[in-house]
């Protein structure tokens, strides 16, 4: 009894403790804002603050906002002026008299001491390895981001203005010498911007350029982010308005009609199907990362795995996890090869007018391919894409290796793509990373990049226990939906890293984005909770079936009109007093008849109907009960065979004609728990 | 209003003034008096609800079924804590400050009243009221202003803005590129100015982009003058209203110019919509601008003018729900790091998440900016020309300050309707002319249509602001600190 007692009051005061912990650990108000006036007005002194003008409390710290900070405590601030004399690792803006400005983004700096720093005017004379913007008069403004140098030696540098009459091989924006050969100018009215990075050739004759506007209606060959003329080719255009923006490489398609063979970055059109668009960006859709695209991809994949199979010397099996079926591929792992298109290299030479992945480059203008085996940037002595099976495929000699460390601005493997690596792989990319492709991987790989790593309908195949690292330092996104991945039936050790906080409660992802009843969604996201808590679309609750800090696929089986909705989860215990939300995070989409075949028939006649988005036939919670019905005439009909696919919404439904119906034309009439659509149907007499 | 907390029944405390919404389905608290807002629980809402509604029952019994009688009184505490409880003795008489600006900064020379479009909605349809072979005239008379009268303009506004360093010059019409050869002699002599007074003066324009032709430009980027551009979206929502002398679409016609101007500012070229009654498609407006290169758009609702051109409160909830869709978009956009530049959003994105001041004023119409018409008379903006009421003196004889100190007065709190709204501070009060257009005086705001509109601006943005974390946030000032303002907006409360 006493024992009983003292265990009730042990527990009781035990759970009190936790319970009040637990409290004062949430906030129930999360201040958003800050305002220049607080620190003068409230009690508590200047503290994640937006001071404008001083902080003299000795509280300004890391997330203020300080114009001038003179509390000397300023620190990974945002200080325009810092007059502490400490200001280090800051972002002063202003000046800094410190002389002890390094590594900051000041401004201006009069210390004389500008090194390694971000400032806009150097007056030290001694500006070597800044990034000073405004000018340099010290005549020695040499690997330096000068925007003007009047040293007349501004060699290697990256100036904007270059008035020395020597602007060789830097970045100035605009030479005025007549002599920018060579050079990155953004601006070349020399009339002789040849082999240039000129922004704008006003020369008419801008070929083999990398112009941002050619406006001379000859546009062929260069790498414009502008044509105008309505017929760009096969360029590499950013924007192409022209409405026929096919096997291009848009990264902008604003026609409408960016078409199967194009590999957009940005669909703007609100349609992306079909393409392999990174994104669309058509307001109100939600083209996630399990965009349509994926068909297309897959089907891209399997010409790639098929050209694969071909290789064959060792049989090898391989689970793709987003495929149907387990897959028999045949894999020569001792070949490293790179095949840039295999659908497309019959007979003609394989030509690009940009590369089309990172090792590939036309470097000798003879427009073969050739590859960069070893990361040097360089193609001096690289091997030649070429046919060397001699069975009409175009690939790098058999044996070639790919080995060391890449550095690349963007990492790109289109989907119709693959590679092959027997060694180790580090790629450093400086923005994005994108792999739609194959990746067969012979030895441990590494790719990190600033940005999400975009994955979508990738295969990575690796010999089972070599490692794959792929990081990421935004956002902290990888993802890596529809890949297949593992040899020798063992997976290899993949690690994702990211430098955001994944233990930050957000949703990153919901897929698919186009739903309806009967939809099986799954939400991805971080701290999430590790018990199961309640998932909501549009304040109506879902059925979750499984639950993780990270994933969580649920059943829709309750879901409103058509209609973009939010997604809200309440994660369990007291954690879920404030929900998270993913605003816009799926399309609710109304079932739609393409086409009933035939359209007419005799009762009892069976008809197919295909369209989208039929959903379930029965609600998700209840087999028994039918969430969608086929109405003939006021009659229901039955339904012989009901299926849709859940990734592209496509649904084939085979039904009869009911037998007792008269001859005539009707409605025909499919409504599910979303909405109701409908096609003209006429029951034709037997006789 | 008094109520009784529990655990502190002797203590009588007060509700300060606040505003509670939900928004983005996130529960948002504002605190009028230290202009701090707040993401809250459910229970401080409900909380919050109650302590409105009925002020001297017991809260804790009533919520005692959902939460806690711990939570209760934590939730309390913070709300304590934040100055949304007030001990219940006489409430103080706000002692902000609201800076009351006076001084001369930006001054608009109507060099014509001419124009070469014949816009639907213009509210410069006043003294003929003809769309036929004439010009329309703005305001009064149609002749350009003389160049004696704009070198007067000038003066004047160098020698009133006083210890200011920057003042600004801004040609408006009309149309003012019609009158090139005016502005070709003017600009010279505000440089000249800028010598003499060691004064920066900013010099813009707006046009409606017909005459962006080559010569033009060049004399535009040469001279350093920013350019808004008058556009409404793509073709068929600009045909609408923006019309030519002959009644057909500019869109076309406009295109040409457009083009030329933003390859040659890289860009950095604002423009301005005008969102008529009608079939009101916001969405579709902002992202063809942004599609065309420009670096911001703003979009403004037709109101006054002619009223079939004009929104109307049937309008509201759908222009609501576009902006909703553009706030949503937005932080999409922001989380890609791209920059989705809708400055409507946008400014007040930055103005509640670090907020500078407690606005007195809407903008500085009448106090820190004048127009000047082509008589050489002054008005408080552009918008007033021709209204005699409002004509503040002229060139000749000198300004007249009796409607300057007025607006002066006339501040956020010492507006009737506005002392009751809790975005005064925020807003400053609404355009001038919006409400002599809708309520027939300065003294009151456009409550139907502007104000609403406002403050669903203002909630978008609070509520965008919490979505928003630090790092997005970071993201969100760079890409703002790169991108393009429209020049034409005075700093509000400027």
């Amino acid at each position: 009894m006493l024992r009983r007692r003292f265990f009730k009051w042990f527990l009781g005061t035990v759970s009190g403790i936790f319970s009040f912990q637990l409290r004062s650990q949430t906030t129930p108000l999360s201040r958003i804002n800050t305002t220049l006036f607080s620190s003068a007005e409230a009690a508590g002194g200047c503290n994640e603050d937006g001071c404008s003008t001083s902080d003299s409390g000795l509280a300004c710290r890391q997330r203020d906002v300080c114009a001038v900070d003179k509390s000397g405590g300023c620190r990974d601030d945002h200080c325009a002026t810092d007059e502490s004399g400490d200001c280090t690792g800051d972002r002063c803006t202003e000046s800094d008299s410190s002389r002890e400005c390094s590594a900051d983004s000041c401004t201006e700096d009069k210390s004389g001491r500008c090194t390694d720093d971000i400032c806009v005017t150097d007056k030290s004379g001694d500006c070597t390895g800044d990034r000073c913007t405004e000018s340099d008069s010290s005549g020695a403004c040499e690997s330096d981001f000068c925007e003007s140098d009047s040293s007349g030696e501004c060699t290697g540098d990256y100036c904007v203005s270059d008035s020395s009459r020597a602007c060789r091989n830097d970045s100035c924006m605009t030479d005025k010498s007549g002599e920018c050969t060579n050079d990155v100018c953004t601006e070349d009215r020399s009339g002789d911007c040849i082999s240039d990075q000129c922004q704008i050739d006003a020369s008419a004759s801008c070929e083999r350029d990398v112009c941002a506007s050619d406006s001379s209606g000859a546009c062929t060959d260069d790498s414009c982010t502008e044509d105008a003329t309505g017929s760009c080719g096969p360029d590499a255009c950013l924007s192409d308005a022209s409405n026929v923006c096919a096997i291009d490489r848009c990264t902008v398609d604003r026609s409408g009609v960016c078409a199967q063979v194009d590999l957009c970055i940005v669909d703007e059109s609100g349609d992306c199907t079909v393409d392999i668009c990174r994104e669309d960006r058509g307001i109100g859709e939600v083209c996630s990362l399990d965009s349509p695209a994926q068909g297309v991809d897959r089907e891209n994949l399997s010409k790639a795995i098929r050209w694969l199979y071909k290789l064959g010397s060792v049989i090898l099996i391989v689970g793709l996890s987003y495929g149907q079926s387990m897959a028999q591929i045949a894999i020569d792992a001792t070949d490293a090869v790179f095949h840039p298109t295999p659908a497309f290299t019959q007979g003609a030479a394989v030509k690009a007018s940009s590369p089309p992945g990172p090792f590939l480059r036309d470097c000798d203008s003879d427009g073969i391919l050739e590859a960069d085996v070893n990361g040097d940037g360089l193609c001096d002595g690289d091997p030649k894409v070429a046919d060397h099976r001699g069975n009409g495929t175009r690939e790098l000699p058999p044996g070639t290796t790919f080995q060391g460390t890449f550095d690349f601005t963007c990492f790109h493997i289109p989907s119709d793509v693959a590679i092959i690596t027997t060694g180790p792989l580090n790629i450093n990319a400086s923005r994005e990373v994108a792999v739609f492709g194959v990746m067969m991987l012979g030895g441990r790989t590494e790719i990190s990049s600033p940005e999400p790593l975009d994955l979508r309908s990738s295969v990575w195949l690796a010999a089972g226990g070599n490692e794959i690292i792929l990081s990421t330092a935004a956002g902290g996104i990888v993802s890596s939906s529809g890949s297949g991945l593992g040899l020798e039936g063992r997976l290899p050790a993949i690690n994702y890293l990211s430098a955001c906080d994944n233990t930050v409660p957000m949703i990153r992802m919901v897929s698919p984005p186009r739903v309806t009843i009967g939809s099986k969604v799954t939400l991805k996201g971080t701290g999430l909770g590790k018990r199961k808590g309640r998932v909501f679309l549009a304040k109506r609750e879902q059925r979750v079936l499984r639950w993780t800090q990270e994933s969580v696929p649920m059943l829709l089986v309750d879901v409103p009109a058509p209609g973009i909705y939010n997604v809200k989860v309440k994660r369990a215990g007291r954690s879920g007093a404030v929900p998270l939300v993913m605003y816009g995070a799926v399309e609710v989409k109304a079932p739609a008849i393409d086409a009933a075949s035939p359209n007419f028939g005799v009762p009892g006649a069976a008809i197919t109907l295909t369209g989208t988005y039929f959903g379930s036939q029965f609600l998700p919670e209840n087999r028994s009960v039918r969430a969608a019905r086929i109405i003939l005439g006021g009659k229901e009909c039955a339904v012989k065979a009901w299926s849709w696919d859940p990734l592209s919404g496509k649904s084939q439904v085979r039904f009869r004609v009911p037998r007792n119906l008269a001859p005539g034309a009707y409605k025909l009439v499919l409504k599910n728990k979303v909405g109701r659509t409908t096609a003209d149907f006429t029951v034709v007499s037997k006789n | 209003m008094r109520i009784s907390v529990p655990n502190r029944d002797r203590i009588k405390y007060r509700l300060v003034e606040h505003h509670l919404f939900t928004h983005f389905e996130r529960h948002i608290l504002f605190n009028v008096k230290t202009m701090l807002f707040y993401e809250v629980t459910p229970l401080v809402r409900d909380l919050i609800l109650r302590l409105s509604d009925h002020p001297e029952d017991h809260i804790k019994s009533r919520l005692a079924g959902r939460f806690s009688k711990r939570e209760i009184q934590h939730a309390l505490d913070h709300l304590e804590k934040e100055h949304f409880l007030e001990d219940a003795t006489p409430a103080r008489e706000s002692n902000c400050l609201l800076k009351k600006r006076k001084g001369l900064r930006h001054l608009e020379l109507m060099v014509t009243h001419g124009c070469n479009m014949r816009c639907l909605y213009c509210y410069g349809d006043r003294s003929d009221g003809r769309h036929g072979e004439q010009r329309l005239l703005y305001g009064s008379g149609e002749a350009g202003m003389s160049l004696e009268t704009a070198l007067k303009g000038i003066d004047f506004l160098f020698r009133e803005s006083g210890r200011r360093k920057e003042v600004s010059v801004i040609f408006f019409g009309g149309e003012p590129l019609l009158e090139m050869g005016l502005l070709e002699r003017i600009v010279p002599y505000v440089r000249e100015k800028e010598m003499q007074t060691g004064k920066k003066a900013d010099i813009s324009l707006s046009t409606n982009g017909l005459l962006l032709k080559d010569g033009n430009l060049e004399f535009l980027v040469k001279n350093r003058i920013s350019c808004q551009v008058s556009l409404d979206g793509p073709g068929e929502i600009h045909d609408r209203n923006r019309l030519l002398p002959d009644g057909s679409g500019s869109y076309e016609r406009v295109m040409d110019g457009v083009r030329r101007l933003i390859a040659r500012r890289g860009g950095k070229v604002p423009v301005r919509a005008t969102i008529a009654h009608g079939r009101i498609d916001l969405p579709a407006i902002v992202e063809h601008l942004l599609s065309l290169g420009f670096g911001s758009v703003h979009a403004e609702p037709a109101i006054g003018g002619n009223s079939a051109t004009s929104i109307t409160p049937g309008d509201l909830d759908e222009i609501k729900k576009q902006i909703d869709t553009l706030a949503l978009f937005l932080v999409r956009s922001v989380r890609e790091n791209r920059f989705f530049n809708f400055t409507n959003l946008v400014r007040q994105i930055r103005q509640t998440r670090v907020v500078r001041e407690r606005l007195a004023h809407y903008c500085g119409a009448g106090r820190t900016y004048l127009a000047m018409a082509r008589d050489g008379g002054f008005y408080p903006c552009h918008r007033f020309v021709g209204m005699e009421e409002y004509r503040m003196g002229d060139i000749d004889t000198g300004p007249d300050w009796t409607l300057r100190n007025r607006i002066l007065d006339l501040t956020v709190d010492n507006r009737a309707v506005c002392r009751e709204c809790w975005a005064r501070y925020l807003c400053g009060g609404g355009c001038w002319k919006h409400a002599v257009d809708r309520s027939g005086c300065l003294e009151r705001p456009d409550e139907e249509l502007s104000c609403r509109i406002t403050r669903h601006y203002i909630e978008c943005a609070m509520a965008i602001n919490s979505e928003l974390r630090v790092s997005d946030q970071d993201i969100l000032s760079r890409l703002y600190e790169e991108s393009t303002e429209p020049y034409l907006i005075t700093g509000k409360g400027d």
